[in-house]
């Protein structure tokens, strides 16, 4: 009994709890630890087999393990990590009333006895090591979690300093490269195995000190530009960061370069780029200005810098309105470049203008100005570009040359262009307002001989002369012009009347008549006036000018020096004009024309000698025509040169003819009209080629051109003079004393002969100043070597006048009107020598 | 040594040991519902050093750990389930569904394991005692780890024998091989040959 509760109190005092199931299954022994567990106390337990206290073990592991251990004497152990159901047991948790299940350990083995195999349950309480193993568990995995973090993250690391362009070295406190990442390797070309460990000075021999230790303090903490070394032994830039660290008690410099080689390169040759940029701007002469979007200046040129102040200011990221205030007398250009500059951005292209700005020198300068917006492709403002081409010489040329193309060089005034333009002008004013215009024509009056006579130097200082008194008759609002030579015109505007024309008229002629001191001559000229009007005359330009032009023909016609206004009968003569032209056109190669001939008596011997070939046209309804009602007209058209030729090789023919008739050799005069004369060459190559079709002599031809021919133009006359005499025709100046022959002149031409103006003969009886005239020409041609000729001899007392003064030849009804080639063949063998 | 069971009485141990392990199979699939497959293919009689060394062969000369239960009867000796300490986590962690990031088994995972091979052991000399017709009382598992030598703990290796047996545990589709050995001095692997002989004499006679 005393072993028995010695039993009870050793179980009951264990710290397990303690299950003895006897041989018939039944529980003998429960103590007070499984009783606290299950709340099951023992003497409700003992005595009953385990399934019965526990039904929900029947079937499960803890009544296996029994079974065996009763039945084979094996041993067996549960756990509840493995085990789901074990005992049902609880123990005390951190709070009282909610008791935590229990995590045990089972464990069941046969005890042997005498009393048969019994089995001993010990359940063993190991919720406290479950709890510190779940701790465990949980720690381990947040350890893995870390751990895992930390693979990452170095990965990651590991991924960066492989991964990046930039050299990656880390070295020692001796130089001992540690690290060396393949960014590295192609920079300084060694593979890890060859560097690792070597010193960091074989690749950055600037971290060198000069002993051969390593110095690099200098470098730490900041971004510096060192030689690098490659493996190839090239030096190139390497921007160098260089940091200090404490690893494992240990200094570790990580050094991270980057390559700049390109970087330098391009530093190099934006360097140059922009020495190119600046010395080309600089060079241009042109303004040049660059602004960025918000119209800070970027560049801008000398010329530019110069011209709006800025000289020697640092312009250079300010705006126009900052640089107003820093500028020399430009702050109103350059405030109102703002205007311009957002212009050009808000229209997206290109703005021009012209702008005036002075110059340094004071001097007014004018710019092309073109402002050229930049865009980000986002549409922004990126830019803006102005170039200011300097086009004040262009404007002045331009200006030049409109003055010039409107005007006349010599007078000033405006010429035919600007005239024509004037009058359009004039027409259309009046045309509006009601009033009247008048349109004058004028020219000097032998202008061309004082020409000619002064030179051409004087004769442009008369024109310019001319043009200030013609202005001075003039009112501001008129118009005068030189349409050219000694032409010029003349518009009146707003007149009431042609009276107010004529007023105007009579004002130029007395201006114009006054002599005009020139250099050291006094000319005295005049000049003929034609005038038009408006509305009355006609109504268009065109129409005016043909008018005044009539007008001024009239004036001149009608002895020069005075105006004429246009009427309807000039048309008229016009009309008449082109009636006589278009006959001629007919009446030419047919037996219309022909020459008549008036004999020269040589009055030394009385013998015809020879004669004058004049021309006479039989008008089939207007019968003979005077050539002095058509010569004039004719010889204002092409007709002139065939007419000309037609009588020139009609009069050689009539020679030849004569020759042929047994009549001595007869001297044949033919005049030469200023419109053939003109044509030198051709007159020179017709004469001889007929003289060599009709083979009359050379010397038989007389060929005869008027004083006021000769004189036009003196050096072409004495060409061609020279030229026909050269073949030996004989040369005669025709209506000798009418000119303004000057004895210089005279001296010069090639002359054989002067034929006095018949004007000089006709009253020689009765005028002695004639007399002297002609006694004076007789001397003078004699005194040059030339014969005398004497034409319009009618009454025997001019006969005898001439014969008293030595005249060598002399023409006229006194001895023979111009008669047909046979009628004046029989005349010279009829009558010649004549009775003198 | 090798021949101390006939062909035919290795095939009969072979068998009855399959048919031990396949009720230990049903057993811990019970436990831990999930499916488990265990194979015994090969019995081998080798001597404690030659099964020492295969066990190492197995691990690459890492520890090994196993579960150990002394069995008496008319013979006796030690059963023992080893495996290769790498795998025998992967085992007991599927087991108990949980992977915990720790090199080594806990307390807690080394009773688990303590059960697995109780299941197995006692499966196994509850199979044989049946069979072979004897009682074989065992003891409690006990938790071994080190090389195969100290495992196998041979007190008299040149008079001691091992029954070696290649396990192959099929969990979760994953495949785990261990080993099943008895280790017996000689007297005791002769009375077990016999006891097998007369098995086999009594089973192909009756």
């Amino acid at each position: 009994m005393a072993a028995e509760s010695l039993l009870h109190a050793l179980t009951d005092a264990s710290e397990i709890g303690i299950i003895l199931i006897g041989a018939d299954g039944r529980i003998s022994l429960w103590n007070d630890w499984m009783a606290k567990a299950s709340g099951i106390a023992a003497a409700e337990a003992l005595d009953r087999p385990l399934t019965e206290v526990f039904p929900d073990l029947a079937g499960g592991r803890i009544a296996q393990a029994t079974e065996q251990a009763l039945e084979r004497g094996l041993s067996a152990m549960l756990s509840s990590s493995l085990n789901k159901k074990l005992f049902p047991l609880v123990r005390e948790g951190r709070y009282a009333d909610s008791p935590d299940p229990m995590h045990q350990i089972v464990v069941a083995k046969p005890l042997q006895s005498a009393a048969g195999r019994t089995c001993l349950i010990q359940v063993f309480d190991v919720s406290a090591m479950a709890a510190r193993e779940a701790t465990l568990r949980q720690q381990a995995r947040t350890m893995e979690a870390l751990a895992e973090n930390y693979r990452l993250s170095e990965l990651h690391n590991r991924a960066i300093v492989d991964n990046t362009a930039d050299a990656i070295v880390t070295f020692g406190e001796d130089g001992a490269i540690g690290t060396y990442n393949p960014a590295a390797e192609r920079i300084f070309g060694y593979e890890p195995r060859e560097i690792v460990g070597k010193s960091v000075a074989v690749l950055i021999p600037d971290l060198a000190d000069p002993a051969g230790g390593l110095a690099p303090e200098k470098y730490l903490g900041r971004r510096t530009e060192v030689v690098g070394l490659r493996k190839r032994k090239a030096q190139f830039q390497l921007e160098l960061s260089l940091s200090a660290m404490e690893l494992g008690g240990q200094c570790l410099f990580v050094a991270i370069g980057h390559d700049i080689t390109q970087r330098k390169a391009d530093e190099e040759e934006l360097r140059t780029q922009k020495e190119w940029l600046s010395t080309l701007t600089n060079a241009l002469p042109d303004l040049i200005c660059f602004k960025d979007g918000l119209g800070r200046w970027l560049v801008a040129n000398a010329f530019y810098l110069d011209i709006v102040g800025l000289h020697g200011v640092d312009y250079v990221g300010r705006t126009a309105q900052e640089l107003a205030g820093l500028s020399s007398g430009h702050q109103a250009f350059l405030m109102s470049t703002r205007d311009t500059d957002e212009r050009a951005w808000r229209e997206c292209k290109p703005l021009t203008y012209e702008k005036t700005l002075k110059a340094a020198d004071g001097s007014s300068k004018v710019f092309d100005m073109m402002k050229i917006p930049l865009f980000n492709p986002d549409g922004g403002r990126r830019g803006l570009v102005l170039v200011g081409r300097d086009i004040t010489e262009r404007k002045l040329a331009a200006a030049r040359i409109q003055h010039l193309a409107h005007h006349d060089s010599l007078t000033e005034l405006p010429n035919r262009v600007l005239f024509q333009e004037r009058l359009r002008h004039a027409l259309a004013q009046a045309k509006r307002s009601g009033w009247r215009l008048a349109l004058m024509f004028l020219d000097l009056d032998r202008f061309k001989d004082i020409n000619d006579t002064l030179g051409h130097h004087v004769g442009d200082l008369l024109l310019k002369a001319v043009a200030k008194r013609l202005k001075r008759c003039l009112r501001e609002t008129d118009t005068v012009a030189r349409l050219g030579g000694d032409e010029f015109a003349v518009i009146l505007t707003n007149l009431d009347d042609a009276e107010g024309a004529g007023r105007v008229a009579d004002t130029i002629i007395a201006s114009i008549s006054d002599p005009f001191g020139l250099e050291d001559h006094e000319v005295t000229t005049s000049t003929s006036i034609g005038i038009t009007m408006y509305p009355g005359d006609a109504d268009d330009a065109d129409q005016l000018l043909k008018n005044a032009d009539l007008a001024m023909f009239r004036s001149k016609a009608e002895g020069r020096n005075n105006y004429h206004f246009y009427v309807a009968e000039m048309d008229a003569e016009v009309q008449a004009r082109k009636v006589v032209e278009r006959d001629m056109r007919l009446a030419l190669g047919t037996d219309q024309l022909e020459l008549h001939y008036q004999p020269l008596v040589e009055l030394e011997s009385g013998r015809i000698i020879g004669c004058e070939a004049l021309l006479r046209w039989r008008h089939p309804t207007r019968g003979w025509v005077a050539p002095g009602d058509f010569i004039p007209i004719i010889e204002r058209t092409d007709l002139i040169a065939p007419l000309g030729r037609w009588i020139l090789h009609r009069a050689c023919l009539q020679g030849r003819d004569w020759l042929k008739d047994g009549l001595e050799p007869m001297k044949i005069a033919v005049n030469l009209s200023p419109a053939q004369f003109k044509q030198s060459q051709s007159l020179i190559g017709m004469v001889g080629d007929i003289l060599a079709q009709t083979g009359m002599a050379p010397d038989m031809l007389q060929l005869e051109i008027t004083e006021g021919i000769a004189m036009q133009n003196v050096d072409a006359t004495i060409e061609v003079l020279q030229g026909l005499r050269a073949m030996g025709v004989v040369i005669s100046i025709d209506d000798f004393g009418t000119g303004y022959s000057s004895l210089n002149y005279l001296k010069r031409f090639p002359v054989d002969k002067l034929k006095i103006d018949r004007s000089f003969v006709v009253d020689i009886g009765h005028h002695p100043d004639n007399a002297a005239v002609v006694k004076a020409i007789v001397d003078l041609g004699h005194s040059l070597g030339t014969r005398v000729n004497v034409e319009g001899v009618e009454t025997r007392e001019q006969l005898d006048f001439l014969l008293s003064h030595r005249v060598d030849e002399a023409q006229g009804y006194y001895f023979s009107r111009a008669v047909p080639g046979d009628e004046f063949a029989r005349l010279v063998r009829e009558r010649s020598p004549w009775t003198l | 040594m090798t021949e101390i069971l006939g062909e035919i009485e290795r095939d009969a141990v072979t068998e009855i040991l399959n048919v031990a392990i396949g009720q230990a199979a049903a057993s811990l699939s019970q436990l831990i519902e999930d499916e488990v497959k265990l194979s015994v293919p090969l019995i081998e009689f080798l001597p404690p050093d030659l099964a020492a060394r295969r066990i190492d062969d197995a691990t690459g000369d890492s520890d090994s750990v196993a579960v150990r239960q002394r069995f008496s009867s008319a013979f006796c000796g030690d059963i023992l389930l080893i495996f290769p300490e790498s795998r025998s986590l992967e085992l007991v962690r599927s087991m108990l569904g949980a992977a915990v990031p720790l090199d080594a088994l806990t307390e807690l995972e080394q009773e688990a394991l303590l059960e697995v091979g109780n299941i197995i052991l006692n499966a196994c000399l509850g199979s044989l005692a049946n069979q072979l017709g004897i009682s074989i009382q065992s003891s409690l598992p006990a938790y071994l780890r080190g090389r195969g030598a100290r495992i196998l703990e041979a007190k008299h290796p040149e008079t001691e024998l091992v029954m070696f047996l290649q396990v192959d545990f099929a969990l979760t589709a994953k495949g785990v091989a261990g080993y099943l050995a008895f280790v017996m001095d000689i007297a005791s692997a002769s009375r077990f040959a016999a006891a097998v002989s007369d098995y086999v004499r009594r089973t192909l006679g009756g």
